[in-house]
């Protein structure tokens, strides 16, 4: 496999902020239609079609000159020729064309037999004014932190059919493709994993492309057209604006798709293409049987690259040094957040001294004054330093706490694993700022053993360690009580990178986001994973997951207009199934 | 607790609007002052009807009729048993929270009962609600 590894992912590339006419510009190429590998249909040519569609969506009027050519009028207006691409799947035709000279276009999936047609209608140079008219509708000021995205397509889904054809029925969005995770290996030498996870939103990791370290989240349509035949789309919305559409056929896995939009060289990327899929998995759904989510709701889009504060050095520094508060500065952690599931605060180590010495050098020698309030220092250091602590014990014996360390700038915390079965140790320190943003964390895992009266001799060589043991599970956790209130699935995807998604209310998968991810290895079935939000709101959380009781025991560091925050996660968790993903990513199965 | 109502209109509403069954109209047997009673209880169930309408509706838990007590002619009562859809926010700032509230997620909702009496005036021939008090 072909892996283009990348300095920067999606999320930490400066898209340009392209204008209007930039856009239009870089469009007229569409004008002779896709680029392509792929045997381009000729089941349309020299046919006349009529497209009516529901709902105020356009009439399109066909006359398909050739194998790549067409005439089109749109509600009855003047016919334009234009540049098509046009590609077969059974029955379905899917057809992309632009509209020369404009920034906007059309793409067909025609069922032949049926004779019912879904249109997309997409479109740059679309965003500002759907984001004035949002803010106008929600009273507030519109969002263009991030420019004016002229660059990110804009899609809107007409169901309908060809004229003449007695069709009473519709294809209609739907929540069948919900749950599966497809390897596709694709006819331009694109290999790439897709997840439809949600209904409203899918990830995916390009393998070819950036490396297939992370997974990436977009926005996304799944619009069934019978029960093997769906139509995807997504649009990579935060990151370089492209949109994806693809006619899926899960009975020999293969598929047909378009791709749209602009590199982060700002080169056109306009093509047809056809693959085929292997099957990575099918986790579990949590809408009520019968919901087959036909009636979604809006395909809302998650911008955290637009709506989370980037915050100044001397704001950052303000907030670490004159606003940090742990565990609510000692009063307790309280149960709301993501910490409705803590289990019992572990106090037992008061009066107990103890000192974890990571093998690469760093160590810090601990007096716990009683259950909230412990004394550290490094070696060497002459005083000791007082912090507020909380402590859990997420597996029998197997204790992890945090505290500020504050000895230093940036600010850090110390999470500390302590494995008093066999004296291993496990660091997490989470520090503030990266070299994009000030208030992001970074974390830095240390191996080692700690010594404490009463513990056992720890072993020479084994330590906790790396793992890539979670690859490829989905774990659903549920941070308060409530139906889904607070609860997100976790998708465990490469040993770099995790997914969540926000359950709707209806218990179908709603919106999501990833991030890096880190996973390290305790004991058989308990792990300490973690993550931070980058290019989104910063936050650090780790947490130590028991995959006996199916619950963790973690926390979480953050730097904002709050202060500098740990605070504590504690929630409860159900297997939602497992892709078997490891050998297109690198691993051994 | 921290909560937030929200109504919800459900079909129990339309029986209270509607001018179905009013004893004893239908088989025109009845007096001038029963007849009269009978047009000021309806035109208060309609005004009732009205005014929980414009909070965004509510839903008929008892599935009988409310009563309405007459005054004299210009003033009046109605106990009426409803409930309302009483949903908890979410209150914690994380990620995970503040896209759950962009799709409308709540920490946690159900229905929960009431009972309210309701004072009614006749101003200008039309019947107002002049006070509520719950039970």
């Amino acid at each position: 496999m072909n892996r283009n590894y990348r300095a920067l992912q999606m999320h930490r590339i400066a898209y340009t902020d392209l204008t209007e006419g930039q856009v239009v510009r870089l469009l007229r190429p569409t004008a002779s239609g896709p680029q392509t590998k792929s045997t381009l249909s000729k089941a349309l040519v020299g046919q006349r079609l009529k497209i009516v569609t529901d709902d105020g969506g356009p009439t399109l009027e066909y006359r398909f000159r050739s194998d790549l050519e067409l005439e089109v009028s749109e509600n009855g207006g003047k016919s334009i020729r234009a540049g098509y691409g046009a590609l077969e799947s059974r029955s379905l035709v899917l057809v992309s064309h632009m509209i020369p000279g404009s920034a906007r276009g059309y793409k067909l999936v025609i069922d032949q037999e049926t004779r019912l047609a879904t249109v997309f209608e997409v479109y740059f140079n679309g965003y500002a004014q759907a984001e004035s008219a949002a803010a106008q509708e929600a009273k507030r000021e519109p969002r263009f932190g991030n420019g004016r995205r002229n660059r990110e397509v804009q899609r809107k889904i007409w169901f309908g059919h060809v004229d003449g054809a007695a069709a009473t029925t519709r294809h209609t969005y739907t929540n069948r493709l919900e749950g599966k995770g497809i390897y596709w290996k694709l006819d331009n030498d694109i290999e790439i994993l897709e997840f439809y996870l949600s209904i409203l939103y899918s990830n995916f990791i390009e393998l070819t492309r950036f490396g297939g370290e992370m997974t990436v989240a977009a926005p996304a349509d799944y619009v069934m057209v019978n029960d093997h035949q769906f139509i995807y789309s997504r649009i990579e919305c935060e990151f370089s604006g492209t949109f994806t559409l693809q006619v899926i056929d899960l009975f020999d896995v293969s598929m047909n798709g378009i791709r749209l939009g602009f590199s982060e060289k700002d080169a056109l990327e306009y093509e047809m293409y056809a693959g085929k899929g292997d099957m990575v998995g099918q986790i579990a759904s949590f809408e009520v049987f019968g919901n087959n989510g036909e009636t979604r709701g809006p395909r809302r889009v998650y911008r955290p690259l637009e709506t989370f504060e980037v915050m100044t050095d001397e704001q950052v520094k303000n907030q670490v040094l004159n606003h940090a508060h742990a565990f609510g500065d000692g009063q307790g952690s309280g149960a709301g957040g993501m910490n409705g599931y803590k289990s019992e605060q572990i106090t037992h180590f008061a009066g107990r001294k103890l000192t974890a010495r990571m093998d690469n050098g760093t160590t810090i020698a601990y007096e716990f004054l009683d259950g909230r309030r412990l004394k550290w220092r490094y070696p060497g250091d002459s005083h000791w330093r007082e912090a507020w602590y909380e402590m859990y014990e997420p597996d029998d014996q197997l204790y992890f706490f945090a505290h500020f360390l504050d000895a230093e700038f940036p600010r850090s915390c110390a999470m500390v694993a302590l494995d008093m079965k066999n004296g291993l140790s496990t660091l997490v320190k989470g520090t503030t700022g990266t070299q994009f943003r000030n208030n992001e964390t970074t974390p830095a895992f240390h191996f080692g053993v700690f010594e404490t009266e009463g513990a056992p001799t720890p072993p020479r060589y084994l330590r906790h360690g790396w793992t890539d043991e979670m690859v490829g599970e989905a774990v659903t956790w549920n941070y308060q009580r409530g139906n889904p209130g607070l609860t997100s699935m976790h998708f465990y995807a490469t040993p770099s990178t995790y997914s969540w998604i926000i359950f709707l209310p209806d218990g179908a998968g709603g919106m999501q986001w990833s991030s890096p991810g880190w996973y390290s290895k305790l004991r058989d079935g308990v792990y300490i994973m973690a993550w931070v939000e980058e290019a989104c709101n910063g936050t650090l959380g780790v947490i130590c997951f028991n995959q006996r009781t199916m619950r963790n025991a973690g926390f979480d560091y953050q730097v904002g207009s709050r202060g500098l925050e740990l605070k504590v996660i504690g929630a409860r968790a159900r297997h939602a199934g497992k892709f078997n993903l490891r050998q297109y990513i690198g691993l051994k199965s | 607790m921290n909560t937030r109502r929200a109504f919800f209109l459900s079909g129990g509403a339309a029986a209270v609007a509607t001018t179905a069954g009013i004893p004893g109209v239908a088989q025109g047997d009845s007096s001038g002052q029963e007849l009269a009673d009978a047009r000021d209880r309806e035109a208060i169930r309609e005004t009732l009807a009205a005014v929980l309408a414009r909070t965004g509706g509510w839903q008929d838990l008892s599935r009988r009729r409310d009563e309405i007590t007459l005054l004299g002619r210009e003033q009046a009562t109605a106990t009426v048993h409803f409930e309302v859809e009483e949903c908890t926010p979410l209150e914690a700032d994380c990620t995970a929270a503040q896209m759950a509230r962009l799709q409308g997620n709540v920490a946690d909702r159900g229905w929960v009962a009431h009972c309210v009496e309701v004072d009614f005036a006749k101003l200008n021939g039309e019947w107002k609600v002049s006070g509520i008090r719950e039970r």
